[in-house]
């Protein structure tokens, strides 16, 4: 791969729409110009994050959130959610049983057969 | 977070929305996480102020959590808070069109250092059409990727990413003679 190439496909390959970039990357390796580019595309992709997401939005916009809702809290689905649960622990717990019933009814048909 | 968001660690969102519908707060809080970023994002994108897109991002979570029950799910939350923020950002440029009165000296300072590199991209990216220029920061400062992007723009992955290279070639193009302003050398 040449430069000129090298220097077509960079912006390709930081789409994600090159599917064998070895090539490209060992020319990058190796030709400092190339190289260059490519710090160049970084930096550009870096002064595009700016300016990011303030740390504090998220928490700010969950507060004011609580504070429209009221107090109206999650304890309620907290108590749904539990009682789901245990109802499908209940389920699975009772479908093993069935499943395993008929040899839990031949082992006691054994057990009374050996008593007489 | 609920005990079930807690125990359960991807709930889908139309779960979530289910819950918030029926006015489960934390639910509703865990889509706030998922999304604010993007919602800041898209804010921004219209704004270009770090200031006025904080306070869009708060308004349309909370213009979202009162609609929510509107919302019939035939897009995906992601779009339709997407577009929430995008509405939300542009009334907000009308009603300081209308406050365009206000003298000088009340205008309040912006709170942040601006970067100067992000000063020559921002001032390259005129060269770019809407579409390229929302790309680029959904993906930059929304931190979205392509096939999220393809979601909340109605578009195909391929698409979008075609459109990121040739936005990325644009700027490249339009950078020539700013090299070493944006590599610091």
């Amino acid at each position: 791969m040449n430069c000129s190439e090298a220097r077509e496909k960079i912006p390709e390959y930081l789409a994600g729409l090159v599917p064998d970039p070895e090539d490209l990357l060992e020319h990058i390796r190796t030709c400092p110009a190339c190289r260059r580019e490519m710090e160049l595309y970084r930096a550009i992709d870096m002064a595009l994050s700016v300016p990011s997401t303030p740390p504090d939005l998220t928490r700010n916009i969950i507060r004011e959130v609580r504070l429209v809702a009221g107090p109206r809290s999650s304890v309620e689905w907290d108590a749904v959610a539990w009682m789901s649960a245990a109802l499908a622990g209940a389920m699975a717990l009772a479908g093993v049983l069935l499943a395993y019933f008929p040899s839990i009814n031949n082992f006691m048909g054994l057990v009374v057969s050996l008593a007489k | 977070m609920s005990w079930f968001v807690r125990h359960n660690m991807r709930v889908d969102d139309e779960a979530l929305v289910e819950r918030a519908k029926k006015g489960d707060v934390r639910s509703y809080e865990e889509l706030v996480m998922r999304y604010s970023r993007l919602v800041f994002a898209a804010a921004y994108g219209v704004l270009e102020d770090v200031e006025a897109a904080r306070d869009v991002s708060q308004e349309t979570f909370l213009r979202a959590w009162l609609k929510i029950r509107d919302f019939r799910g035939r897009s995906k939350f992601s779009t339709w808070v997407y577009s929430v923020a995008r509405n939300a950002a542009l009334d907000h440029i009308r009603k300081m069109k209308v406050r365009a009165t206000v003298p000088v000296e009340d205008v309040p300072e912006p709170s942040y250092e601006p970067d100067h590199r992000a000063e020559i991209i921002d001032s390259a990216m005129e060269c770019l059409d809407e579409r390229e220029r929302e790309c680029l920061n959904l993906h930059f400062r929304g931190g979205l990727s392509a096939a999220e992007i393809a979601d909340v723009m109605g578009l195909s992955e391929g698409n979008i990413r075609v459109i990121m290279f040739r936005a990325r070639k644009k700027l490249r193009e339009r950078l020539q003679g700013r090299e070493n302003e944006l590599l610091g050398g």
